[in-house]
């Protein structure tokens, strides 16, 4: 019974209804708590009184009755009119519609930039819907506006109720050149809904959005894009909430852009005076073909390459390479525009321009730890290593990687923060002190190389090196042994299918002299399954070389040794190319950091003597501004931002300078919107669609419930009334004038 | 009025009177009190009071002839007196349980208001040369003092009445019955009671006095919480007399229960005026010179009608 009128009449406040409900006995327990308080006399007259009791009884009883039900009803319809309850959709009640909460949801993206054939951008025009919308609301219905751009933000929170307000807020919201949050703004608006102070069902979401057809299309219903699928999830949510979801469709079709959608280097590591090739890759999002684009390809302030572009098909892309050398370290800017004919402008210029921020690096400092050091540089546990690692060593020339070689004693002098990696080479055991010192600095982004040998401690190393699965080791090291032969054939090396990055060169050498290598012994592991990733093994299975990552930074673990211990594949040529990758993973590209998405913060981790140095933010239009200094792992990490629109910021440390590049994320390019009957089939369900300015005008004011609070306030004064009336009216009528006395 | 009448007076009131311990000197001091206010005292004159000659026949008393009247007339006159010193009393007086209440706001219970009227009335009649006699009761007549006009019945008359009550409940009829037969000759009763029983008994109790010819005067007496029932909120009432218990809020009973207590001393009203009995409601925070002056004024009228008679039937 209850749950069919709750039903009937649902609450805004469920959990105040459910007070009143509670409080309606406040009344009873009074009333009972009183019939137990009384007071005692004797009576002599009592023959009158039972006989004046006989004769009032039943109407006593039913004036306390009235009474007590008017005091009940008047306390709970007041916890009632709190709670607010409504008519739901389809009431048998013929009842007038009551306010709403409309959340407009809108996209500002950078897709929305492109101008549309009546001259208009997309933003304009979805502003305008905007515009219209707010018109045919109702003046009492509430309204919060949520703004689609990366990170999606609730430009007005609470539902507002003042028009001019609203439309003031609205014409202040820019057209950004940041990617497109809708998990983030549906989220947002699903918030604003829960916190909503209208009745439920009388919630409206209203998406105004071009809709590209990469990010909405669903040609497999079971393998829905990303958008989709968080779309789904939430217009459910929706759904459970009794929210309305109606999508405005502010996309055109027609339209011609050319997109610059990727600007970088695939080299793992750039270094001084080495060639390193840039790649700029176009693409034509345009409904027709694109001719006549030139890329112009600039260095600083010098134009390296300007060149014509072959012509492209509508989503066909080309990538244009350039090889660059660097003759000083540091930080460099790289910028590539499209520049197209005037006689086919294109409609989104926004996305014609990138930016690469490049870091070249002098050398690469590797430290490495030697359990047992030799008396000529190839003795010892790392001179195969450091060979291997800096080519030119023996000949004296420079090398982008410089290896220094230390023992385990010495490696306590050593600031592990110099050096991009450090590779233990048959070390026994290292103190925990030390131990403690590795897991900070790979932990902080670090790399760390563990070779195995005769000298490592099994034990120890399991103790303080894999710590249970805390710590840097990804598995429990088992005692070496020497493999039996299977077959008579040695133990040599093989790959997982497929190969992993590291050693993915050597999948199309099958001849390399990786897979020619003999293996002797090694050290058996037991792998974290959680962690741990086989990037090499040998052929009887056993995991060879193993990588996992710590914190921000990387581990390796070779079983075998370093030297030629226990194989001689360090006598390879390829033992060179396996330690580059094996660096390279270690050491992740510097400078990465320094290449963000618009509406991202630029952050730099700072070295304790950076903190103190005065530094300044210079931004591609040539402002200056003051960094803020914010905390990051021991030291500080400057911060600036977020940063709009695409450009190139400089950053000045002291005398250092360090580039900066802000680009548009490049999946906001493709313009081309989905239909909104695909768009229906891609969320799996029916949604309202408003394609057109007519249709705007005429948004039903109507709401689908009907808030009865105030009803219940002229009941709750109208039972206060009749409650006085009652109990003065039964008083009156039960005391009469005294009998005679004398 | 001096500062001595008006001292006497105010043991009129229960209020004064309850703070007096000793029911002789209380009702002496209430006798006091309602004569002080009077202009004469009845006290001189009474039992010679002189009301009318008539002529000598054969037989009369020859001390009753006017020898004044004689020696201007030359003819025999008889001096007729109104006839006082034959008035017999009987205070008949409640001594139930009910009796015994008190509210809360009362100066005394009705059983102690009771007794000081019955011995004021007592010593009033006593003092004008009367016979006065008692009987207590409750469920039967307990206690059967004759009328005597012996100056001693007074203060044995007052002993009886400062009796406590008893637990008994009130049946008024069999007392009724039991005192018409105990009185032998032609008496004036004074009934004092809260008359908490039915009223068609009671009347019939009193029919049955009337018919052997007894005056009768009855005093109903109230406390002021019967006659209002002024209490608020909750209450258990505990009945006397075995009356059971009721939990009610008086306030949505009053007007009823008022109904009913007046509807009773309109049953009894009525009934005693067919009977030619006086009926008075008495509240006993009210005075008692009202119940003096009553009963000097329906014993006046007895006397006259006394006189009546013997001049009408010679």
């Amino acid at each position: 019974m209850a749950g069919t009128l709750l039903q009937a009449f649902p609450f805004v406040h469920p959990g105040l209804a459910a007070i009143a409900l509670g409080t309606g006995l406040i009344p009873v327990l009074v009333h009972l708590i009183n019939r137990r308080r009384y007071a005692r006399v004797p009576w002599a007259a009592m023959s009158f009184l039972l006989a004046a009791n006989r004769r009032s009884t039943r109407r006593v009883r039913l004036e306390q009755f009235l009474l007590l039900l008017a005091r009940v009803a008047l306390i709970v319809l007041l916890g009632l009119a709190v709670a607010r309850p409504y008519v739901p959709a389809g009431s048998f009640l013929p009842l007038r519609s009551s306010r709403a909460h409309r959340v407009l949801l809108l996209d500002n993206s950078l897709s929305m930039s492109a101008r549309t054939e009546a001259g208009e951008t997309r933003f304009e025009r979805a502003k305008g819907f905007a515009q219209d919308l707010l018109e045919s609301f109702p003046s009492t219905d509430a309204v919060s506006i949520v703004t689609l751009s990366s990170p999606a933000e609730a430009v007005i929170a609470q539902g507002i109720y003042d028009r001019r307000f609203v439309k003031e807020r609205l014409a202040e919201i820019r057209a950004t050149q940041r990617s497109t949050d809708t998990a983030g703004a549906i989220t947002t608006a699903i918030e604003l809904i829960e916190a909503s102070e209208v009745a439920e069902g009388n919630r409206t979401v209203y998406l105004i959005s071009d809709f590209p057809h990469e990010v909405w299309s669903s040609d497999d219903p079971d393998n829905p894009t990303p958008a989709v699928r968080v779309m789904r999830r939430l217009a459910d949510t929706l759904s459970d909430s009794a929210v309305d979801l109606t999508v405005v469709h502010a996309g055109t079709r027609g339209s011609a852009n050319i997109a610059l959608t990727r600007l970088g280097t695939r080299a793992p590591l750039v270094g001084v005076n080495l060639p390193t090739r840039i790649e700029a890759e176009v693409t034509n999002h345009g409904t027709g073909g694109a001719r006549n684009v030139t890329l112009q390809v600039r260095r600083g302030d010098r134009i390296v390459r300007r060149q014509q572009l072959p012509p492209l098909t509508p989503g066909e892309s080309t990538v244009a390479t350039i090889t660059m050398e660097f003759s000083t370290p540091g930080t460099h800017l790289i910028e590539a525009k499209l520049i197209t004919s005037e006689t086919a402008p294109d409609v989104l210029p926004d996305d014609n321009t990138r930016y690469l921020s490049l870091e070249v690096r002098e050398t690469i400092p590797i430290l490495l730890v030697d359990g047992r050091p030799g008396m000529t540089s190839l003795d010892g546990q790392t001179g195969f290593l450091a060979v291997a690692l800096s080519p030119g060593r023996m000949e004296a020339k420079p090398s982008l990687i410089a290896p220094k070689i230390v023992t385990e004693p010495e490696l306590a002098g050593e600031a592990l923060v110099d050096y991009d990696a450090v590779a233990l080479c048959n070390v026994e055991r290292l103190s925990t002190e030390t131990w403690k010192r590795l897991e900070s600095f790979v932990g902080n982004g670090g790399g760390l190389m563990i070779f195995g040998g005769d000298l490592i401690s099994v034990d120890h190393y399991n103790r303080h090196g894999h710590a249970e699965g805390r710590g840097l080791l990804p598995g429990i090291l088992e005692r070496a042994s020497a493999p039996e032969a299977d077959g008579g054939t040695q133990l040599g090396f093989r790959l997982d299918e497929p190969a992993h990055p590291i050693v993915a060169e050597f999948a199309q050498h099958p001849e390399s002299g990786l897979f020619a290598s003999r293996v002797d012994r090694y050290l058996p592991v037991e792998l974290d399954p959680s962690r741990a990733e086989v990037v090499l093994r040998f052929t009887n299975g056993e995991p060879a070389l193993i990588a996992s990552r710590y914190g921000k930074g990387g581990v390796l673990l070779w079983t075998t040794t370093a030297n030629m211990d226990w194989t001689n594949l360090p006598a390879k040529g390829d033992y060179v190319s396996l330690m580059l990758g094996a660096t390279a993973f270690l050491s992740p590209r510097h400078g990465d950091h320094r290449n963000i998405t618009v509406g991202e913060e630029i952050r730099e981790p700072l070295t304790p003597a950076e903190t103190a140095l005065p530094m300044r933010v210079t931004t591609g239009q040539g402002d200056a501004a003051e960094p803020a200094l914010v905390p990051y792992g021991e030291s500080l990490m400057l911060s600036y931002g977020p940063v709009e629109p695409a450009q190139a910021i400089t950053v000045s440390i002291g005398s250092k300078e360090r580039v900066f590049a802000a680009n548009v994320d490049p999946s906001e390019s493709d313009l081309t919107p989905i239909d909104t009957d695909s768009l229906s089939t891609a969320i799996d369900r029916p949604v309202r669609v408003i394609a057109d300015l007519t249709s705007i005008a005429s948004e039903p004011a109507a709401t689908r419930s009907t808030e009865l609070a105030s009803f219940a306030l002229y009941a709750v004064v109208a039972l206060l009334w009749l409650e006085m009336w009652m109990a003065m009216a039964f008083v009156s009528q039960r005391s009469g004038s005294p009998a005679s006395g004398e | 009025m001096d500062g001595g009448t008006q001292d006497y007076r105010r043991y009129l009131e229960p209020k004064v009177l309850a703070k007096i311990s000793g029911l002789e000197l209380r009702a002496r001091l209430i006798v006091e009190g309602f004569f002080s206010g009077m202009h004469h005292s009845p006290r001189h004159g009474v039992s010679v009071e002189f009301a009318d000659h008539r002529s000598y026949t054969q037989g009369d008393d020859l001390r009753h002839i006017d020898w004044k009247v004689f020696g201007k007339t030359d003819k025999y006159y008889i001096k007729e007196y109104e006839q006082e010193t034959n008035l017999n009393l009987v205070l008949a007086v409640d001594q139930s349980e009910s009796m015994n209440y008190r509210s809360s706001g009362a100066p005394m219970s009705k059983h102690d208001y009771t007794a000081s009227l019955a011995a004021a009335v007592a010593y009033l009649t006593i003092q004008q040369q009367d016979a006065v006699g008692l009987a207590l009761f409750d469920e039967h007549l307990t206690s059967f003092l004759r009328p005597s006009s012996n100056a001693q019945q007074w203060k044995i008359l007052v002993q009886e009445l400062a009796g406590a009550t008893g637990p008994a409940k009130t049946a008024m009829h069999r007392v009724l019955d039991e005192l018409a037969e105990r009185l032998a000759r032609r008496t004036l009763i004074i009934l004092i009671s809260d008359l908490f029983d039915d009223a068609d008994a009671i009347l019939k109790g009193f029919k049955h006095l009337r018919y052997r010819h007894h005056e009768l005067i009855v005093w109903n007496v109230w406390d002021h919480a019967e006659l209002t029932l002024p209490m608020t909120g909750p209450t258990m009432f505990d009945g006397l007399e075995g009356m059971g218990r009721l939990l009610t809020d008086p306030r949505s009973l009053r007007m009823r229960y008022l109904e009913e207590v007046e509807r009773h001393q309109a049953r009894l009203r009525t009934g005693c005026g067919h009977m030619q009995v006086d009926y008075t409601a008495f509240d006993t925070s009210a005075p008692l010179d009202s119940a003096l002056s009553g009963y000097l004024a329906t014993r006046s009228a007895r006397l006259r009608q006394r006189s009546a008679r013997v001049m009408g039937g010679g």
